[in-house]
């Protein structure tokens, strides 16, 4: 964590165990290109030369993560689109998140910056 | 011949001043990559030149730019050095293992020099205006695949390594000649090359391989440059019965993704051209253990647009 309010490390070492809270705004990082897939997106990141593809359940957080969009407005979304399953979205957007930072395709703002 | 052969066996050290050797090839060209080989042994450069032919002649072969050197030296008792740019870059027991060896090398130089495509580890083949990429890792079946479909009627565009031109969005020629594992020759008894050697020290250990112009498999069977619009992920399993499936887009993205050889160096336009080529090319899978039958596949994926070459 930095002074500028931004979570910089890769690993998960370097995340506090609370990130992402409700007003937590994640970022894609500009080494992250997204390749559209109809349904899922690959992901080119220029700096580790990696290359991901994420799964459609994924690909819809990712795709909701504009560097606006906090954590509880995501999930919001993803519950008004998918109400029959919303008991566990909450939960798989946590988790997904603190993946991509891990991964170093996300880096994520603290509350309130 | 003399100076030719004073090689000091110092690698960067050797002395090959090419003038005096006794056979010069014409100018060559792998994609950007052009070249040419000197030996001291006509037979094996006359053998050579016959072998890569259809890299000579190329539209820039007289235009400007470096030109590498290849020397082929044989040596008293049958050992044979090779050469690149003087420098040494194998010393070999005999010829066979030199020619492997060489191919390999160009191989490898080709992929350095190219900067302007996306490269992938794959066979390549043309059909009027239809490009077929068959993307696979080693021992899939690619090099058996295009020689069925070249002697089925289909541009050769190469069996190992397709070069997509960033600027261009087309598929280009590599025609050098392909390899053919000692697993596929029973496919193809016709195109037993004379004098045909055994196992040969190549580069990756000892292994018997044939060399097979395009030409030799079909007459005028190099292709050209030409759009993308079939991938075909080939897989052999021996046995199994020829099936072709549709990918989803992610497992042709992977398919294609996994089997680029320099997505590194040309970063995010090479994962977005990935996203294009799954975006206007119809992609599928296909498991194969019978060459002709899994041709037959590939054809009746060509409409009526894709006239044979």
């Amino acid at each position: 964590m930095t002074a500028q309010g931004e979570t910089t490390e890769r690993h998960a070492d370097a995340l506090p165990r609370w990130w992402p809270d409700a007003d937590s705004v994640p970022i894609p990082r500009p080494n992250a290109s997204t390749v559209p897939l109809q349904g899922s997106v690959g992901i080119y990141d220029d700096v580790g030369h990696s290359l991901f593809v994420l799964n459609p359940s994924a690909s819809a957080i990712w795709d909701r993560c504009d560097g606006t969009a906090t954590f509880s407005e995501i999930v919001e979304q993803l519950e008004g689109e998918h109400p029959v399953s919303a008991d566990g979205i909450r939960d798989d957007v946590w988790e997904t998140l603190r993946q991509l930072v891990r991964l170093g395709l996300l880096r994520g703002s603290l509350p309130g910056r | 011949m003399t100076e030719y052969l004073s090689d000091t066996h110092s690698g960067a050290g050797a002395s090959v001043l090419t003038s005096e050797a006794e056979y010069h090839s014409p100018p060559l060209e792998a994609l950007s990559f052009r070249f040419m080989i000197h030996g001291n042994e006509p037979l094996l450069g006359e053998y050579l030149e016959t072998l890569l032919s259809s890299l000579a002649g190329g539209p820039s072969s007289g235009g400007p730019g470096d030109v590498h050197h290849y020397a082929v030296v044989g040596k008293p008792g049958g050992d044979v050095d090779l050469f690149r740019d003087e420098i040494r870059i194998a010393q070999l027991t005999d010829a066979w293992s030199a020619v492997a060896w060489l191919l390999w090398d160009l191989n490898q130089e080709v992929v350095r020099s190219t900067a302007d495509c996306l490269l992938f580890h794959a066979g390549g083949l043309q059909s009027g205006d239809t490009g077929i990429l068959l993307p696979a890792p080693s021992g899939s079946g690619k090099s058996t695949l295009v020689t069925a479909l070249v002697r089925a009627g289909l541009g050769h565009l190469s069996d190992e390594l397709v070069a997509f031109n960033l600027m261009s969005e087309r598929l280009l020629p590599f025609p050098k000649p392909i390899t053919l594992k000692s697993g596929s020759f029973h496919f193809f008894e016709a195109l037993r090359p004379l004098d045909a050697p055994g196992p040969v020290a190549g580069p990756r250990g000892p292994v018997a391989e044939w060399f097979i112009r395009p030409d030799d498999i079909r007459w005028g069977s190099v292709g050209s440059a030409c759009p993308p619009e079939i991938v075909v992920a080939p897989r052999y399993v021996t046995g199994a019965p020829t099936t072709l499936r549709s990918l989803s887009p992610d497992e042709a993205f992977l398919a294609l993704a996994l089997n680029t050889v320099n997505l590194d160096r040309v970063g995010a336009d090479g994962a977005r051209v990935l996203g294009n080529l799954v975006e206007r090319c119809a992609c599928y899978e296909l498991v194969m253990s019978d060459p002709s039958e899994a041709a037959e596949l590939v054809l009746g994926l060509l409409g009526e647009g894709g006239s044979r070459s």
